[in-house]
């Protein structure tokens, strides 16, 4: 059960001056449960990878499957939902309910079946139900983006695919999302991030992905990027390599400030205790 | 994405270095003899003023050909009507309709006009960038009397300006949207209702809140609806004028 | 050069925006601001450039009232702006005409605009770029179009709204030091941000919360003395881990607004 890329070439405008190549035989395997990071800066070819995930593209050669079917099958689209980058003006709904009962109903779900769906998302990014008689336009930024994430949950997708979901929100809102996605991950939902900033969830998760140009030029566990070398790393995993190369005992892998915290602290401790008997 | 239709491409040729107003009113001149023309041969004619117009330019015929390729199904429409639809000597007939030999000649022909129309509007293009155009505009607008309905000659140059911008950056966001709600299963086809509702309101919204940006950004910028310069200056000089009359005689005796 | 005294400001639908600001920017200095989402600070801005109104209290800009219209074309020629969203600021088909787009509006001549478009695109490096369309450009190349926009412009005041958080860290860096370029030029920079790595070498840093300024010191300062998660605001990895350290009794450590900094205190 998993979403398998293999080979896969695409090129924009095919055959006019216009001709664009954004992927170069791509090949990755995004297994069920897990939580994946697609890196790369703007431009690489990651929102043109995640769009043959369901089909929205169709590769010029290789192939996409999703648990077996090929992506560009119908009933791929429910199995895997996808959230594009700024969705600012995304929501059209007159309430929340109306705008999460979209996709259930687009997919042919009744009445009470709705109903159900729509708890089910709220109920996963642990949103009240006295949300759904609200306004979409009268929520917050963060609030906007964890309906727009419910709607697409509304269709109940095994695969979660979002595209930069973090973009424009500020550090509250930005920790409201993340521990949502774990929430939702928890639950057995497969998480595939997209951004051009992995630094963020780079504890979170099990596998990253890097685009450059159009290929891929990496894949490994987060343990593994850091030590990579090339690739945009957080600042902690900097610190903490940079002290190791000046000879001092810690990990080079850490990317969460709690955890570098209490390696320092560790490499560190002997010394304090030093320090106080001395006084 | 930027679109082939209608593309600058910009250069340093005769063509490109002319004034805006020059090749404007050179455009209407075109289009005036083009209707004006009646047969093969003067269109043919037109053809070759068109070809060595092109070789000036120094733009490539690609360029040219991608302005028409969008419009080749609606001309292969007025040609199929014109070739039934005219009375004359049948050629062949196909369920129950006869084409004619003057169907052919009248579709052929006003097909050729439209084809020659739309090779001078892409070389006109192509040749003048967007500001130069907004400029040329502006200034053969403004002796006409607009300001008394309270409008500037500049407000309508920017106004056309302006919409040249919006339609690339609204395309865009209907791509994302669109490609959003497939992923949320709907089908344009099945239910076509749903679909013009959810992606006619957050599209309105969407050009609402995109021209409230660029207007704050105008604004922010002194933008205030009169009194513009232009970095590209038009100028007209003898080789303008002279250039145009030369053009202005080889295309009436042309016809 | 700003003077904002007792600034409040309301929208049209009654929600306070800005309640009883003060604040003074001084020609040269180097300020940002931050704060949560909503707690004010875009309102703030758009009010230094006229393109908001005070509801109460008043701006000044090198001595001229926002309050009055005559004024305006004067005020957003000293302090531009630039915008978080780089697609929708463009005005221009190429490049150049773009930059064009403000000293045309001034009304200079052909050649003193063609003079303006050259040193603001060497400034920024982009020459190379003069004739391709904005929106073909990658983020970073995007948002220095629209710093040089500004520049072309001779404003004395470049405010930043956001201008970084849409781009990758690379294009990131690419348009923090053009910003730097332009600073050495003694230009007043205004940058508005959620994110404080970009504080650590200001002058000052503003911190403001549902329409207040609650703190206004140098970076240094406010890190120390503010609990700045309270506002909502993204603190740099290494200074909250320098200021766990310190707290959890390395006090030899201190304050470490920059990577270098604390490998220094630790190398110790």
């Amino acid at each position: 059960m998993s979403i398998v890329v293999r080979d896969v070439n695409f090129r924009y405008n095919p055959g006019t001056s216009l001709e664009r190549t954004a992927l170069e035989d791509v090949s990755l395997s995004i297994g069920r449960g897990e939580f994946v990071l697609i890196g790369g800066a703007i431009g690489s070819g990651k929102s043109t990878l995640i769009r043959h995930f369901n089909g929205l593209l169709r590769p010029c050669s290789g192939q996409v499957t999703v648990d077996g079917m090929q992506a560009s099958e119908k009933k791929v689209r429910s199995r895997v939902g996808m959230l594009f980058q700024f969705p600012r003006q995304q929501l059209f709904g007159r309430t929340v309910f109306e705008e999460l009962a979209f996709g259930p109903k687009n997919f042919g779900l009744r009445g009470p079946e709705i109903e159900k769906q729509v708890h089910y998302a709220l109920e996963l990014l642990g949103l009240g139900k006295d949300i759904s008689a609200e306004s979409p336009l009268r929520l917050s930024g963060g609030q906007k983006r964890l309906v727009a994430i419910a709607g697409v949950l509304a269709c109940r997708p095994e695969y979660l695919v979002l595209d930069e979901p973090l973009s424009g929100l500020d550090a509250e809102n930005k920790s409201l999302l993340i521990s949502a996605l774990r929430l939702l991950n928890s639950n057995g939902i497969t998480i595939i991030v997209v951004s051009h900033r992995v630094s963020d969830m780079l504890s979170l998760a099990d596998h990253v992905y890097w685009l450059d140009r159009g290929r891929l030029v990496f894949s490994g566990t987060p343990a593994e990027y850091a030590g990579h070398g090339s690739l945009p790393l957080p600042e902690i995993t900097c610190l903490m390599k940079e002290l190791r190369t000046r000879g001092f005992d810690v990990r080079g892998d850490i990317f969460d400030t709690d955890e570098a915290f209490r390696e320092i602290s560790r490499m560190l401790g002997p010394k304090r205790v030093t320090g106080a008997t001395e006084q | 994405m930027s679109t082939l239709l209608f593309r600058y491409v910009p250069g340093n040729s005769f063509l490109h270095m002319l004034d805006p107003r020059v090749k404007i009113t050179a455009m209407l001149v075109a289009s005036i003899s083009i209707f004006m023309s009646s047969t093969f041969r003067e269109m043919a004619a037109i053809l070759l003023v068109f070809y060595l117009l092109l070789l000036i330019s120094s733009v490539s015929p690609r360029v040219v050909f991608g302005s028409l390729r969008p419009m080749l199904i609606f001309l292969a429409l007025i040609f199929t009507l014109q070739l039934f639809l005219t009375g004359g000597d049948p050629l062949f007939s196909l369920m129950g309709l006869d084409a004619t030999y003057q169907g052919l000649v009248k579709g052929s022909l006003l097909i050729l006009r439209f084809i020659l129309l739309l090779m001078f509007a892409s070389l006109l293009t192509a040749t003048t960038s967007p500001s130069m155009m907004t400029a040329g505009i502006e200034r053969m607008l403004r002796p006409l009397p607009s300001r008394k309905f309270g409008i500037s000659s500049f407000d309508l140059a920017t106004m056309m300006f302006l919409s040249l911008h919006f339609v690339p950056l609204l395309y865009e966001s209907f791509n994302h949207l669109r490609d959003s709600q497939i992923s949320r299963g709907l089908d344009a086809k099945k239910n076509p209702a749903r679909a013009l509702y959810s992606l006619s309101v957050p599209m309105i919204r969407t050009a609402f809140s995109s021209a409230e940006d660029v207007a704050v950004a105008m604004e922010s910028r002194c933008y205030q609806g009169h009194h513009r310069s232009s970095l590209h200056e038009p100028q007209l000089r003898k080789k303008d004028l002279l250039s145009l009359l030369f053009f202005a005689i080889v295309m009436l005796l042309v016809i | 050069m700003i003077d904002i005294r007792d600034l409040c400001h309301t929208y049209p639908d009654g929600t306070p925006a800005l309640d009883s600001v003060s604040l003074q920017i001084d020609e040269g200095e180097f300020v940002v601001i931050a704060g949560r989402n909503g707690s004010g600070k875009s309102s703030l801005i758009r009010h230094i450039n006229a393109l908001l109104l005070p509801s109460g209290g008043s701006v000044h800009v090198n001595g001229l009232c926002t309050s009055q219209k005559k004024h305006h074309p004067a005020i957003r020629k000293a302090v531009g702006i630039v915008f978080q969203d780089p697609d929708s600021q463009f005005i221009g088909m190429t490049v150049e005409e773009d930059i064009a787009f403000g000293p045309e509006n001034m009304g200079l001549p052909s050649a003193r605009i063609k003079e303006l478009v050259e040193s603001s695109m060497e400034t920024m490096g982009i020459c190379e770029l003069r004739s391709h369309s904005p929106r073909a450009l990658s983020g970073g190349q995007k948002q220095k179009l629209a710093i040089a926009g500004v520049l072309a412009m001779e404003s004395q005041c470049i405010v930043l709204d956001e201008v970084t958080s849409m781009l990758d860290p690379l294009s990131r860096q690419e348009v923090l030091d053009a910003v730097r370029r332009i600073r050495e030029q003694d230009t007043t920079v205004i940058c508005v941000t959620h994110r404080l790595e970009e504080a650590v070498d200001a002058d000052r840093l503003i911190i403001m919360d549902s329409g207040s300024v609650v703190a206004d010191a140098s970076p240094r300062d406010v890190f120390k003395k503010y609990d700045l998660e309270r506002y909502g605001v993204e603190i740099p990895p290494v200074a909250a881990l320098s200021k766990m350290l310190a707290s959890a009794g390395f006090p030899d450590i201190g304050l470490a607004l920059t990577k270098d900094e604390l490998l220094e205190a630790l190398c110790q």
